[in-house]
């Protein structure tokens, strides 16, 4: 069940590859990072009408050492670009980035020295939500999506996504 | 009070003062009623000298009138604080040396507000570029910048008369 | 409250620690820092750090066109985006003198009343579930959903409908919006109810709110508040009221005030704010009548799409409004409306050209934020929450 044809899992571990994935997938933990409009949307998410609790992901964990999933909701400004990636760095083993909206997949509506071209620029990113705000049946998607991605992950060789946005880190790209 | 012109524009009055006469001007406005200090903000012009002005936007609780101080600084020098008559000017006096480069004498803790605190160059300066990226918005033609899809079209001089 | 002098004899004996209440905390008004000094549980100092949501947004509206400052503007004060729109667009309006039609203006005011009404239901959600009674939160948000499906039924958007346009609004409501919006309001007195039920009598939320970051009158001046900071500290002042737009003067309605000046009274008067918001609901949906929508100003406004099969001029009109966008007169102008959280301010200076030369936006979170730097000392720890909750800031407006 890994992610290629070339790396098979051994087959003692299939089981519990499946077993693990399975619990992974269906307890995603978000850490709340909400910045501006996007959050708004991600806290409607979270209310009654579009439940995030049904896929058991409505514990919003104040703190990044007990959370799975990075929700990057809202525009990254230059001051912030460090903050979030202190935050990543805390998170532990597996950890996964949704960025949810517009401006942390690209920049979004604004195009200006204050606002980082993406969040892809700092973090990788393993699902993108477009949207501005996206609609909270997007952002579902968008997590069913990661959901899908937890669970067919391999155990033993855990790929990270790469930096797609290479313009900070790599001058020459 | 010492002004050195006064317009009247779209119901609003505007005075100018120079830069020493700023604090005398401030408080005397406020003993004459204009008790408090809605905005303090600053425009910069390069044309037809470099020079940035900064309004103060008083208003009359009593009266509901309101009334503009403008005063023109130059690059290089420095405006007093009004901070001793108002404590509220404190972050308004920072924002404008953060995005505009006025120094204020006096005041406690100028320091950048919004940008970080390691950023060069002064954002709202008119001759500080945007930092665009230019966008593919079409595959196969070349990127444009987005303030250029509609470009800058004037069509009177700035300091014409109407 | 500690004095200076004795904060340094404290720092000097190393009984004040540091304690950073960081950009990326759990009480989600935004990222706000504090830097607090605090002895034990009391704070002895403390100041606010902003800037994490600088978003360059007045420099980047000097290089668009004003019809498309819209799209940018509307993001700043992210909960309630129409009274954004409406204080650019009247501002604007002002500038070149442009009349906005009556049915236009009608639906202005409903607009934004329920925006109104959608911000202070989400403060109250949010800051309850921060005092940790996660049910006000799901009721406050059940009713805000029902908000965002009139403004999507009539914009297509939920938040931001930049439905605002400068002499009118972009389209016509649908034919059955206005029975919705009755039927809302219909259903509105039972929510309040229940949320009235749960809190007002509440032992722990009058116990956690009576006189914490008590903000008077003489404060409010000094900081220039505005907004429901001011209107709990017993002075009675509305933009609607004293600086009318949008025909306000005609609508029948009063301004709650109360004299504590503390959290709690500026919860009552949000809460009074919510009904009087009905009341004017209630009258605006009366007055619609059939008219125009937006001004017949040709050089302002597109004209309607039937006329540009018929006229040359129209269509003139419409390549040189689309290639190019409006020219106002040289000047410059201050144009204010009421958001929720206080005066919403527009200096917009224009030069003749198509872009604005300075579009600077007055915001209400701004001296709310910095007012926590007087306000603070003297409180224990828990009460920073309470307090940076009821003086209701938003981030995207306090950084631009």
């Amino acid at each position: 069940m890994g992610m290629n044809q070339g790396e098979k899992t051994p087959f003692l571990v299939a089981p519990l590859e499946l077993l693990i994935n399975w619990a992974r997938g269906n307890s995603l933990w978000p850490a709340q990072f909400g910045l501006a409009c996007c959050a708004i949307e991600m806290m409607s998410t979270a209310a009654s009408r579009y439940d995030m609790a049904r896929f058991g992901m409505e514990v919003f964990r104040a703190s990044p050492r007990q959370s799975d999933v990075l929700i990057i909701a809202g525009r990254v400004s230059q001051k912030m670009a460090p903050v979030v990636k202190t935050v990543y760095d805390q998170m532990l083993e597996p950890k996964w980035v949704v960025a949810m909206g517009d401006c942390a997949s690209c920049g979004g509506v604004y195009n200006n020295y204050a606002i980082l071209p993406g969040v892809d620029t700092i973090l990788p990113v393993d699902v993108y939500v477009a949207g501005c705000p996206p609609r909270p049946e997007a952002l579902l998607d968008g997590l069913l999506m990661l959901r899908k991605k937890v669970q067919s992950e391999s155990l033993l060789n855990r790929k990270r996504p790469p930096l797609r946005g290479k313009r900070l880190l790599d001058e020459n790209a | 009070m010492k002004m050195l012109n006064e317009t009247k524009e779209f119901g609003e009055t505007t005075r100018e003062v120079s830069k020493g006469d700023l604090i005398e001007t401030l408080s005397a406005c406020r003993r004459e009623g204009y008790e408090v200090l809605m905005d303090l903000t600053a425009v910069d012009y390069l044309l037809p000298t470099v020079r940035t002005k900064v309004l103060y936007w008083l208003h009359n609780p009593k009266t509901m009138e309101r009334l503009r101080i403008i005063v023109f600084v130059t690059r290089e020098e420095s405006l007093p604080s009004a901070i001793s008559i108002w404590e509220g000017a404190d972050w308004y006096e920072r924002e404008i040396y953060d995005l505009f480069g006025v120094r204020f004498t006096e005041h406690p803790d100028l320091k950048r507000i919004l940008m970080p605190d390691d950023w060069i160059g002064h954002p709202l300066r008119k001759d500080y570029a945007l930092g665009e990226e230019p966008v593919e918005f079409k595959h196969g033609v070349k990127p444009k910048v987005p303030s250029e899809i509609i470009p800058f079209v004037k069509l009177r001089p700035y300091g014409e008369s109407k | 409250m500690a004095k200076a002098s004795n904060l340094s004899q404290l720092e000097l004996s190393e009984d004040v620690m540091e304690l950073n209440l960081g950009p990326q905390h759990p009480s989600t008004h935004g990222v706000l820092r504090i830097k607090l000094k605090i002895d034990g549980e009391l704070i002895l100092h403390a100041e606010p750090v902003i800037g994490y949501l600088h978003t360059g947004v007045e420099k980047e509206c000097e290089t668009r066109t004003y019809h498309q400052v819209f799209t940018l503007v509307d993001r700043l004060d992210y909960l309630s985006g129409p009274a954004e729109e409406q204080a650019f667009a009247g501002t604007v309006e002002k500038l070149m003198q442009v009349d906005v039609p009556e049915r236009a203006q009608v639906i202005r005011v409903i607009i934004l009343e329920l925006a109104r009404l959608g911000s202070h239901l989400l403060w109250l959600g949010t800051s309850a579930i921060e005092l940790n009674m996660s049910s006000v939160f799901m009721y406050c948000f059940a009713e805000r959903e029902k908000i965002l499906d009139l403004f999507e039924e009539v914009s297509g958007a939920r938040m931001f409908p930049s439905y605002w346009r400068i002499g009118g609004v972009m389209r016509d409501i649908p034919d059955d919006w206005a029975d919705h919006v009755k039927n809302f309001i219909k259903g509105f007195p039972r929510a309040y109810r229940d949320l009235d039920n749960l809190l007002t009598n509440n032992y722990v939320w009058n116990e956690r709110l009576k006189d914490v970051a008590i903000i008077d009158e003489a404060t409010c001046k000094q900081y220039m508040c505005t907004g429901p900071i001011l209107r709990a500290a017993g002075v009675a002042y509305d933009i609607r009221k004293n600086y009318p737009y949008l025909g306000y003067e005609t609508y029948d309605f009063d301004i709650p005030t109360e004299k504590a000046a503390d959290s709690y009274a500026r919860y009552q008067v949000r809460m009074a704010e919510m009904l009087e918001s009905i009341k004017i609901l209630e009258q605006a949906l009366d007055r619609l009548k059939p008219g125009p929508i937006i001004t017949d100003n040709r050089k302002v406004a597109l004209p309607p799409r039937e006329e540009l099969a018929r006229s040359m001029e129209a269509v003139i009109h419409q390549f040189k409004l689309v290639s190019e966008g409006m020219h106002p007169p040289v000047g410059f102008l201050y144009g204010a409306a009421e958001s929720a959280r206080g005066e919403l301010g527009y200096y917009i200076e224009s030069d003749g050209s198509n872009r604005p030369y300075r579009c600077r936006v007055r915001s209400p979170s701004f001296p709310a934020v910095q007012v926590l730097k007087k306000v603070l000392p003297g409180h224990i720890l828990s009460d920073v929450i309470v307090a940076i909750a009821s003086v209701d800031p938003i981030l995207g407006d306090v950084d631009r």
